[in-house]
């Protein structure tokens, strides 16, 4: 039997059947308020009728011997007293019936029509005259950068200066609001001197200790700013240095290396297309660098360029192509896990628990933790590593993937995330901790806190 | 006895009302003032997987050129992906216009179905096109849909978890104001989306997928047999086929992607029907495998059970009114205190919809557009469409499943012309801007 469903010839039952409840339910109200009840209508009927006879019934029942079974009688059928209470109350009620009772019907019947209605006369407004009819906005073009804040503003300036041409000069331009944009070459601001316009600059910037540029700045040289500077938003072309405990209220975006003394605060985002080296004290939420490194303790000795191994081999699954669950595909634990020292996991990983790699410990494949997931030392993960709750690498250890949490990530001293030319992210929901020389080759991102120690 | 029966039944439904009500109402204060997961599309990588982009198409000549135009324009890898059009016994010009489009860009890779003994419909179309990937990983939009720039990056990045079965991102529908209908189901869908799926992923509950502007394990799909062609709703098969066999289905809110809405209440109708009866044939595939299943925790496993059962709401909400109906003609109708009546009513006014009031107010307002649940009233009628449309699919899965008939597919009747519904939403700069904010600066 083939069938397309044989909607249609239905479709408009529901409407039929919709009127004719509204026509019995408006005949049934009106009935009531003109006063055409008869006696057949029992203990259904319409809501005033229903109340009424309610009402009705507890005087009948005051006046009612008690049931015959009550004295160990035989009990008679109900329907008899059933159906002579309803001739008593509408005997009652027929009596009762006035004018002023009918009006009463009417005024409810009123109140209950507009209150019914009066929901529905903002929408009629709203369809009569459209005021919010638009579809949702979709950005089609929308692509991730993570460079955004950068390669934007630069796009902005370079707009906006375009008829300026190649003077040095104060102007007015609109960009998101009306500015004035300071073109020049190279500047050096003095200590504490404070830059209340957009820079656009060519040269170099230098600024003295405790200055203050309240707006964006493009540097087209290099950008060294001394220490406790206070600064919104940095593209700079060249290296920057952030002198110590320097503000950054929005972003810097660099096209060569970024230096970031101790202390400093990157505001949204710090991006470079080459190295961005983070000092103790940093905090952060969004970096991007090929790499992001974080400091050397004075006196510490260079470690070795970092080699990835040479790529895992998984097992060929005895049952490929006959995927009955997810455990023909992954090593599955369905709770905590102990990796020991020296153990090779030889997949993808699974772990709807706590995962524990000791010291030493080697993931060829991806990990995927329910619960946390902690590392020892010098423990290698050849994928990704993915965890709902903490997860955490003791010093020295490697993850060639992306390391994504939904609570925090600490990465210990010496570890590294990705390797040379590729980019891989780290992310945390909660706090990213970066001990000292971390190496990570990529992203990172955090919604809480980002953090060096 | 009879009354009996017919009392305790309507305890039942208000029970089951109740449930749903609760369920509801976690969701909603979940968005509001909840914990929200991270979805992986913040992940910046340069591996990704290999991908293969299905677009089944049945006489698609409005749409054709702009989905293929928008995937074409895709920031994914080129060297990792493939588009594979699906030309399924189409009589209008689509297959001319997926051949102009093959023609000029490489990663085209159409699949004409001609032949007149090929099983019809979006499954079988599906079925056959999914031997022919080249992918891992097989993303689906169906042809009246329009891909963000950076859709596919943003959708195949979450298959790096390797627990990850399925994603499903956001529909937005384009055609919002057209008339009311198209402003209901502009309502509907951002409470089902913004609100519903979006609490189920930061519940970690099971997010459903919904068959385009998604995607799957190719392995794992064709280690399954493919798709079940008896099912209409093979998005929704998918899901609890892999729900109950360990894998998660992801939501990604922030992949967005303009839909074309039923512009008339018999293609709503229709489309409503064909859900129904897919879901509700879903349901009684999958009933005793997702209460048997081991990969689901209870909690899990409970919210999975009252998503399987949902197109069952309106059956219990019909056969309730119809109950309560009898038990006030007989002058039965005290049964229960007042108050439970009173959820009853609530019942009966908030879940005949996808998404109850409650989360389309909250859906407006996380969207910023909350003028337009001036029409949240309007819903009422919209539920009396689906309770009776609901429950006639109902029958007829029921039908399906006991005689094992072969269905077919309806396809939604398309309006769009060419630029019809584009102009202010940015389509126009999709080709030239290849960047955009980033998501935290979009809030």
């Amino acid at each position: 039997v083939r069938t397309t469903g044989g909607y249609r010839k239905y479709a408009f039952a529901p409407y039929v059947l919709l009127l004719l409840v509204w026509a019995m339910a408006i005949g049934l109200l009106a009935g009531d308020i003109l006063g055409m009840h008869d006696g057949h209508t029992r203990s259904g009927g319409s809501v005033v009728a229903q109340m009424q006879a309610g009402e009705d019934g507890v005087q009948a029942d005051a006046q009612t011997p008690a049931p015959a079974d009550v004295y160990g009688e035989r009990k008679p059928s109900r329907r008899p007293d059933r159906e002579r209470f309803t001739e008593e109350r509408f005997t009652l009620r027929s009596t009762e019936t006035s004018g002023l009772a009918t009006m009463l019907k009417a005024l409810i019947f009123l109140i209950f029509l507009m209150m019914f209605l009066t929901p529905f006369i903002p929408g009629l407004i709203e369809l009569q005259n459209p005021t919010d009819d638009e579809a949702l906005p979709v950005d089609l073009g929308y692509a991730k950068d993570p460079r955004y804040f950068g390669h934007s503003f630069r796009r902005m300036i370079h707009g906006a200066v375009e008829s300026a041409g190649d003077v040095e000069a104060m102007i007015n331009v609109k960009l998101s609001r009306q500015e004035k944009i300071e073109i020049g070459g190279a500047k050096t601001t003095a200590e504490g001197e404070r830059t209340p316009h957009v820079l656009f600059l060519r040269g170099d910037l230098e600024g003295g200790a405790n200055a203050v540029f309240e707006k964006e700045a493009y540097v087209q040289g290099n950008a060294f700013l001394q220490a406790n500077t206070v600064l919104r938003a940095l593209a700079c072309d060249g290296n920057v240095v952030l002198g110590p405990y320097t503000r950054v209220f929005r972003w810097v975006d660099a096209e060569g290396n970024v230096m970031i003394e101790q202390g400093c605060h990157l505001g949204v985002s710090a991006a470079s297309a080459k190295t961005i080296m983070l000092g103790p004290e940093t905090s952060f939420r969004r970096l991007f660098g090929a790499p992001v490194r974080t400091h050397s303790p004075a006196g510490a000795t260079a470690k070795p360029t970092f080699t990835p191994p040479p790529p895992p081999v998984q097992p060929t699954n005895p049952r490929r192509g006959k995927l009955r669950s997810i455990e023909d595909q992954v090593e599955f634990v369905n709770g905590d896990l102990t990796v020991y020292e020296g153990d090779v996991v030889p997949r993808d990983l699974v772990c709807r628990g706590n995962l524990v790699a000791k010291d030493g410990a080697v993931f060829h494949g991806t990990i995927r933790a329910h619960g946390s997931a902690v590392f020892g030392k010098n423990a290698t993960v050849f994928g990704s590593v993915f965890a709902e709750e903490e997860i955490s690498f003791d010093d020295d250890c490697q993850v060639l993937g992306n390391v994504f949490g939904q609570d925090t990530v600490f990465l210990g001293k010496g570890c590294r995330i990705g390797q040379r030319d590729k980019i891989k992210s780290v992310i945390a929901k909660k706090a990213v901790t970066f001990s000292s020389e971390v190496v990570i080759y990529g992203f990172v991102l955090t919604e809480g806190k980002g953090r060096v120690l | 006895m009879a009354v009996l029966i017919l009392k305790i039944y309507l305890i039942v439904v208000i029970a089951i009302l109740l449930v749903y009500a609760v369920r509801h109402f976690t969701f909603t204060i979940n968005r509001i003032s909840g914990e929200q997961r991270l979805y992986y599309q913040d992940i910046v990588d340069s591996d990704y997987p290999s991908i293969s982009v299905l677009v089944p198409m049945h006489n698609e000549e409005k749409v054709a050129e702009k989905i293929l135009q928008s995937l074409v324009a895709t920031d994914y890898p080129p060297d990792r992906i493939e588009i594979i059009p699906i030309n399924d016994h189409s009589e209008d010009s689509t297959r001319e216009i997926i051949d102009r489009y093959a023609a000029r860009y490489p990663i085209l890779r159409p699949l004409h179905r001609l032949d007149d003994d090929d099983t019809r419909g979006k499954q079988a179309a599906l079925n056959e096109a999914i031997p022919l990937c080249q992918g891992d990983v097989i993303i689906v939009f169906d042809a009246d849909y329009m891909p963000q720039k950076g859709a596919l990056r943003d959708l195949a990045i979450s298959f790096t978890d390797p627990e990850v079965g399925a994603v499903m991102g956001r529909v937005v529908p384009i055609n919002t104001g057209v008339n009311l209908l198209t402003r209901l189901l502009d309502l509907e869908r951002s409470g089902g989306y913004q609100v519903d799926q979006q609490a189920r992923h930061n519940l970690r509950l099971l997010p459903q997928y919904g068959g385009t502007v998604g995607g799957f394990r190719k392995e794992v799909v064709e280690s399954m047999g493919g798709f079940d062609t008896r099912v209409l709703a093979e998005d929704t098969d998918l899901t609890f086929m892999l729900a109950t066999r360990g894998w998660k289905v992801v939501y990604a809110n922030r992949v967005e992607c303009y839909e074309e809405s039923p512009e008339n209440w018999i293609a709503r109708g229709t489309q409503i029907f064909r859900w129904s009866r897919g879901h509700n044939h879903v349901l009684f595939k999958h009933f005793f495998s997702v209460l048997r299943t081991p990969y689901l925790p209870f909690r899990e496993k409970f919210d999975a059970m009252l998503l399987l059962c949902l197109y069952l709401i309106p059956f219990f909400i019909l056969t309730g009114m119809i109950d309560s109906m009898i038990l006030f003609f007989l002058g039965e109708m005290q049964i229960i205190d007042s108050i439970f009546v009173f959820f009853f009513v609530a019942g009966y006014n908030t879940f005949g919809n996808f998404a109850p009031f409650y989360q389309i107010g909250t859906a407006t307002l996380l969207d910023g557009v909350t003028r337009r649940i001036r029409l949240l009233p309007f819903l009422l009628f919209y539920f009396i469409l689906n309770v009776w449309t609901i429950n006639l699919g109902l029958f007829a899965a029921i039908g399906d499943t006991i005689t094992r008939r072969e269905v077919l597919w309806q396809k939604t009747e398309r309006y769009r012309g060419p630029d019809k519904n584009l102009r202010r939403n940015g389509d126009d700069e999709a080709s030239e801007n290849s960047h955009s904010q980033p998501d935290s600066e979009r809030s």
